[in-house]
């Protein structure tokens, strides 16, 4: 329930002059000095930040901040330096679950570093209770060894139950001609840094507009695909945490489900070549994919089992996590190879490129909006006649044909999303995730069970070992059967939803005409 | 949370002294703490230079809800919060009682903030009431000052009673020597007497100290003003005590 503001001062000078003013007004104690330095963690795509947390190293300390409440939890380390990387390194405690509900399984990096001369004065009121704080501070902005930015600021920051002497002072300040930085430390920081705080994100997040001919939508949502691709390599090739490769390969498919729609809007050689390689480098990754999978899934498959069985998941597990390193090598020496850059390059020139006059297809210049509803359109209606024809006797392969098909309609309507009233797209696209999910669930037991399969084969029956992993890797087997059972028997109530009225009236509603 | 409720039927034993200096503890060991004053006279609101808002009052105070949220102050110290009394506290036993399942009334009205803090600690009125009796609905933990004089120990010796007869769980109620003059034969032989009969007393006894006494001019717990004198010492031994009864560890994280 603490708030806090800050306000960006020109200089040191000014600092000093603003001090002077504002003691003049208001009744303010002697000034106290502190010295911090912090280094700001979050993940890549800036969970904590966006979640309204922010997380720091002071000294040995965590520090996890809610900036929402003003509350905070700390963690004592005990040694400088050892960065935790995932939550999986901290101790058990509160502190590790309430970092594990906003970060999952993703790792923590250092985005920003500062160090910070405080001067600190309290507003008190007549009975000599403090009511508000007041911070100077001077802030030096960079990693060691780089170029250091250093920002002025000064912060108010409220104390519970004083609201109004809170807003009392920040008015004096904002009359004192200061304007409100907007953001916190953390942003203010990176914006220092010549950075943004939360500008990465693995959704598909263009804005396009309902004129806009459909080669040029087309080309920007290419183009932002191709984007996030090129931000998630390093953390691929670095093998920083496992979601680099998971946004990685969804930009991928979503590049391979745009390509789709140029028919009659780019030359069919296009499609044809890059549908390809997008493909290749899609299956190249999948051995790695499904093997992150199975380790971030070793906690829950243990809990599966029961304790008599568990010591033989160890020996599968070193075998997963040797098959793992072998698969993460190959596909880092394949983003550095010849073949992969030079698919990138030939595919970015084209997108930037604007095609020779005699290239142009007719479909190229009418507006977006009438290829956004079309396209939709068709999926949705063969989503439908998939779905209609499942029962009892489809087989899996049939389950994943829709799986499949509902993807693609889900990645067109996120193309396009911007085109439409965000309520009712977004509304859409609830109503297809709980299908989705029901459909990715099942498959997922699908291809779990396989894999297991096949590591009974390898294993040896005559030793014990051997026999301990093929009793736990049969067991695991016969539970993801169970669930698969009970996420089937759900399928159809799922899809009734999603082929109902009121799904219906929405997708006529937004997607008819043109 | 942890609510813990310093009580006493006697007054002027020492209840605020110690909750105040026991909730500073709290809190620079980083566990979120709230005081809640429940005395009209507000003792405990004055030594940390607190006023509650001019429209909250006792009635406000058993409705509970967004009536606590907002007058719920801030203190000079970090993770320390205090919710201030009224003189209209006086009332409290009548605004209880109007209320459904008046003596468990307090403890519902905390509920709603449970997970806000990690301590709550109640400086309660003197006197036996239904205020008192949702004291002891409410708290995990009753801890007595207990000046060792002969009158002192007979009223404590009536709560036990009172406890037993209304089937209270004897074995929450703890207490603690306060105010003691070591000088005094009497004192000594009172405390020689109740500690080897007696069961759940702290080994902590609190002196009879000015530094204490100073508190009411500094308007600061002495924890905080004078955190190195002896007195501030003995506060933090009984801390220790206590958090080890509610079965939390030292400085967090």
């Amino acid at each position: 329930m603490e708030y806090s503001l800050y306000f960006v001062l020109e200089d040191a000078n000014a600092r000093d002059d603003f001090l002077g003013r504002l003691k003049n007004v208001l009744p303010l104690t002697e000034e106290r000095k502190a010295a911090k330095k912090q280094l700001f963690l979050d993940t890549y795509d800036h969970r904590l930040y966006k979640k309204g947390f922010l997380l720091t190293m002071e000294d040995s300390r965590l520090i996890l901040r809610d900036t929402g409440d003003g509350s905070s939890l700390s963690l004592d380390l005990h040694a400088e330096g050892c960065m935790p990387r995932f939550c999986r390194d901290l101790p058990e405690c509160p502190f590790r679950d309430n970092l594990r509900s906003v970060i999952d399984v993703r790792a923590l990096l250092p985005v920003v570093g500062i160090e910070s001369r405080v001067t600190h004065l309290n507003l008190e009121n007549e009975d000599g209770k403090t009511v508000a704080h007041i911070n100077f501070e001077d802030v030096e902005v960079g990693d060691d060894g780089t170029d250091k930015t250093v920002i002025h600021l000064l912060e108010a920051v409220s104390v519970r139950g004083y609201v109004e002497e809170f807003e009392k002072l920040t008015r004096y300040i904002s009359d004192l001609g200061l304007a409100p930085a907007g953001g916190n430390i953390f942003s203010i920081a990176l914006g220092a840094a010549g950075k943004k705080a939360g500008d990465y994100t693995s959704k598909v997040s263009v804005v396009l507009d309902t004129g806009m001919p459909s080669g040029e939508a087309l080309r920007i949502i290419l183009g932002s695909l191709l984007e996030t691709m090129r931000k998630n390599e390093d953390g691929i090739v670095k093998d920083i945490d496992t979601e680099f490769l998971h946004d990685f390969r969804v930009a991928v498919r979503r590049t391979r489900s745009a390509l789709t729609l140029i028919r009659g809007i780019f030359p069919e050689g296009v499609k044809e070549k890059f549908k390809a390689e997008f493909a290749g480098i899609g299956r190249k990754s999948n051995e790695l994919r499904d093997l992150d999978i199975y380790l971030l899934r070793r906690e829950e498959y243990t809990e599966m089992l029961p304790p008599a069985l568990r010591a033989g998941l160890d020996p599968l597990f070193d075998i997963i996590a040797r098959e793992r390193e072998e698969a993460h090598r190959e596909f880092a020496l394949e983003l550095a190879s010849d073949s992969y850059r030079r698919s990138i390059d030939d595919w970015e020139r084209f997108l930037n490129e604007p095609e020779a006059p005699g290239d142009a297809l007719p479909g190229a210049d009418a507006p977006v909006i009438g290829l956004a509803k079309l396209r939709i359109r068709k999926r949705y209606k063969k989503a439908l006649k998939l779905g209609k024809g499942i029962d009892g006797s489809s087989s899996d392969r049939d389950l994943h044909t829709l799986r499949i098909e509902c993807k693609k309609l889900r990645y067109y309507l996120e193309f396009f999303e911007s085109l439409f009233p965000a309520g009712e797209i977004k509304e859409v696209i609830r109503h297809l995730k709980v299908l989705q999910d029901n459909l990715g669930d099942y498959n997922d037991m699908h291809v779990q069970q396989e894999r297991l399969k096949g590591y009974i084969s390898k294993m040896n029956a005559s030793e014990n070992e051997g026999r301990e992993s093929i009793a736990a890797a049969g067991g695991l087997i016969s539970e993801l059967y169970m669930k698969q059972k009970e996420i089937r028997s759900e399928f159809h109530g799922r899809f009734e939803e999603f082929a109902g009225e009121e799904m219906k009236g929405l997708f006529d509603n937004l997607f008819s005409g043109n | 949370m942890i609510t813990l409720a310093l009580y006493s039927m006697k007054g002027g034993v020492g209840k605020t002294a110690a909750a105040v200096n026991l909730a500073h503890l709290a809190s620079v060991e980083t566990y979120r703490t709230l005081i809640c004053d429940l005395d009209p006279q507000g003792a405990s609101s004055y030594y940390f230079r607190i006023k509650a808002a001019r429209n909250f009052n006792s009635s406000k105070f058993v409705k509970g809800g967004r009536n606590i949220d907002e007058n719920i102050k801030g203190t000079d110290y970090p993770n320390l919060d205090l919710l201030p009394s009224k003189l209209s506290y006086r009332n409290l036993d009548l605004a209880l009682d109007e209320m459904k399942n008046s003596k468990f009334r307090l403890r519902r009205v905390f509920s709603e903030i449970e997970h806000e803090y990690d301590y709550l600690i109640l400086d309660c009125p003197p006197g036996i009431s239904l205020v008192s009796e949702n004291v002891f609905n409410a708290a995990d933990y009753i801890f007595v000052p207990l000046i060792p004089t002969t009158l002192s120990v007979m009223t404590y010796e009536k709560l036990l009673d009172f406890f037993t007869k209304k089937e209270y769980d004897v074995s929450r109620l703890y207490a603690f020597f306060s105010m003691v003059e070591s000088k005094k034969s009497l004192h000594k032989e009172i405390i020689e007497k109740i500690e080897s009969g007696g069961r759940n007393i702290l080994r902590t006894r609190i002196p009879y100290r000015s530094d204490i006494e100073r508190m009411g001019v500094y308007r600061e717990p002495v924890t905080a003003f004078l955190p190195q004198s002896d007195s501030a010492r003995i506060y933090a031994a009984l801390w220790e005590e206590i958090r080890g009864i509610t079965g939390k560890g030292g400085a967090e994280g």
